[in-house]
């Protein structure tokens, strides 16, 4: 198990009057090399849960374990959170707003530097993170507020996967990205997936919930209302409105009531269904 | 970052947070004056000092401020009070000569208790300022406070001073002034997790630190006040323009037994202040020249 979150209570500001509890008792685990994503309402608290997986807060109440770290809710007996925070990296929700150094280079490898990186190696390492968002040499001396929203994003996604973290956490990657570069930032999540590292997404895009993950967790009102797997999500979900069934699972839903033989599971792009219509309709010829 | 909650509006509603925000500033007014005078015989002055602090306490306790932020803040003024205490009781005064000695290094050098004594006092007044403050801007929203600041300048008005925009000025930057720490607690944490460290490290990783914390919270600043603005001129915002209140401030009857309480403790106040200056006027001199070196 790579996460074990057990009990898990977070109050925000707590003993005055704006207290808000925006986690109540959530336990779950994910599993290593797991796809997880993340979902629920606008304040559900999914943010301020991924934000304690790298101890960036800290449990009201409640303790989690990410490998060998644990976090518990007394501040001062968390140790190591250097080493946990280079074993597990956090996107922010809108990362391009941690930029800046003069040049996209220095940028990216200043989180190496801080973790003990020797400088060279250090923009060495960064020219093969921005080189794999897709950014290439032009790049590496532009000043980072000289670049456009999606492009300043990348760079900010390229500083946390310069540092080669095991478990990825990222919080609405492609939230206020056009078409393509939500594809681009994906299909480079799921390379990073592919080469045996744990991801865990925040998202309200349910496309890519379907496309992409294989565990999912549902987050209402700082509970967990759901985990487990991403076809039977849609299935139980139902007519709760938090969760919107996308329309390639409603089709492929609706043309299994008719009698279609049609493997629900194994969809995940509308390439998947194409195919098994087609193979559907061949054997019928 | 914990005490960025310091001095905030928390929104109870108790008897201050009713009162009038013109009142409760005029209030504060007389209140810090009231503190600032300072008697002929220290015992006096110490006594006085020790019965506002009682009732700035109480004034607390009524307007449910919370009592860790004073001690917070202490902390955070330890620099201070070190600075202070070395400064009055280490350089020497030719107003302590003849009051009790505390120790003789040699026959020009020595240290005099009436230093310390100097010292605690003005410390004792700085805590004073603090709990008052402390009771007005976490009784009174920000906006309720510069409606209060406009109404005080409108006379200025007669003489073309831009009374309402400073008073809108003032109003957005402390309107912003809450969106700005979360901000700072939102870059604090991207950079975290980059492995910046903020409490520790070398004087060189420290800068770092701090550099890359200030630059990110400019950029957003500067890029909000830019769409803040564009915002305001879209919707016809004219400066000049004469305009209406959505919120009327009125002046009821806690704001009647307030301003009458804090009138009587500072007309008290002043009468003995009078009677001890025009008591024993010539030492009073003295007394202004010899203790009073700070101010
Ligand atoms: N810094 C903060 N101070 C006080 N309350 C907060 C703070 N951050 C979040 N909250 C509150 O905690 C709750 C959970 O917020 P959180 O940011 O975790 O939601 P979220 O699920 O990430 O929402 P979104 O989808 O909009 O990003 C919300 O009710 C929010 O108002
Ligand atoms: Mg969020």
């Amino acid at each position: 198990m790579a996460i074990q979150i057990k009990d898990l209570r977070y109050v925000y500001l707590p003993k005055t009057p704006n207290a808000n509890v925006a986690l109540d008792g959530v336990t779950l685990t994910i599993p290593d090399n797991a796809f997880a994503a993340f979902i629920g309402r606008t304040g559900s608290g999914k943010t301020t849960l991924v934000q304690h997986l790298n101890a960036l807060l800290i449990p009201t109440s409640g303790e989690l374990e990410v490998d060998e770290f644990k976090i518990v809710s007394k501040k001062r007996k968390n140790k190591k959170i250097k080493e946990l925070r280079k074993h597990l990296s956090l996107v922010f929700q809108f990362p391009e707003y941690q930029l800046f150094e003069e040049t996209v280079e220095k940028d990216v490898a200043f989180g190496l530097k801080n973790f003990g990186v020797k400088n060279d190696e250090a923009i060495k390492l960064a020219h093969e993170a921005l080189l794999s968002v897709g950014l290439d040499e032009k790049y590496f001396q532009k000043s980072p507020f000289e670049l456009s929203g999606g492009e300043r994003r990348r760079v900010a996604i390229a500083g946390i996967l310069a540092i080669n973290p095991d478990i990825l956490v990222l919080d609405e990657p492609t939230a206020g990205l056009d078409v393509k570069g939500a594809k681009d930032v994906m299909s480079l999540v799921q390379k990073m997936h592919e080469n045996g590292k744990t991801i865990i997404m925040v998202t309200h895009d349910m496309d890519l919930v379907m496309k992409y993950c294989n565990l999912v967790y549902v987050l209402k009102d700082g509970k967990l209302a759901y985990q487990g797997s991403t076809d039977k999500l849609f299935d139980q979900v139902g007519e709760d409105s938090a969760i919107e069934i996308p329309p390639l699972y409603q089709l492929a839903q609706k043309l299994k009531e008719r009698g279609a033989p049609i493997q629900i599971e194994n969809i995940k792009s509308v390439d998947d269904l194409i195919n098994q219509v087609k193979g559907w309709k061949k054997r019928h010829e | 970052m914990n005490n960025v909650t310091f001095g905030r509006y928390t929104p109870y509603n108790t008897f201050t947070h009713k009162l009038d925000p013109r009142n409760k500033l005029f209030i504060l007014i007389l209140l810090i004056v009231a503190i600032f005078f300072q008697f002929h015989v220290w015992s006096t002055t110490l006594l006085l000092s020790g019965a506002f602090l009682i009732l700035f306490i109480l004034m607390m306790l009524i307007s449910r401020v919370s009592f860790l932020n004073i001690f917070k803040s202490l902390k955070s003024m330890w620099f201070l009070i070190i600075f202070l205490l070395v400064i009055y009781v280490f350089i020497p005064n030719k107003a302590y000569e003849g009051t009790p000695i505390c120790y003789q290094f040699n026959e020009h050098y020595a240290i005099y208790w009436a230093s310390f004594y100097q010292c605690g006092y003005i410390i004792l007044r700085i805590i004073l300022l603090f709990c008052l403050t402390m009771v007005l801007t976490s009784t009174t929203k920000p906006m309720d406070l510069t409606y209060a600041f406009e109404w005080y300048m409108t006379p200025l008005k007669l003489i073309r001073f831009p009374v309402h925009e400073t008073a809108m000025t003032l109003s957005i930057a402390l309107r912003f002034i809450p969106t700005l720490l979360d901000e700072t607690e939102r870059i604090m944490k991207a950079q975290e997790s980059r492995g910046v460290d903020f409490g520790r490290g070398g004087l060189g990783k420290k800068f770092k630190a701090i550099i890359s914390l200030i630059i990110p919270l400019f950029v957003s600043a500067i890029q909000r006040s830019e769409e803040l603005s564009d915002a305001m001129e879209a919707r016809g915002y004219d400066p000049r323009a004469k305009r209406t209140k959505y919120r009327k401030l009125t002046f009821g009857w806690r704001d009647a037994i307030a301003i009458l309480f804090a009138g009587a403790i500072f007309g008290g106040v002043l009468y003995l202040f009078i009677l001890d200056r025009t008591g024993t006027q010539i030492e009073l001199f003295q007394w202004i020249f010899k203790v009073n070196p700070g101010f």
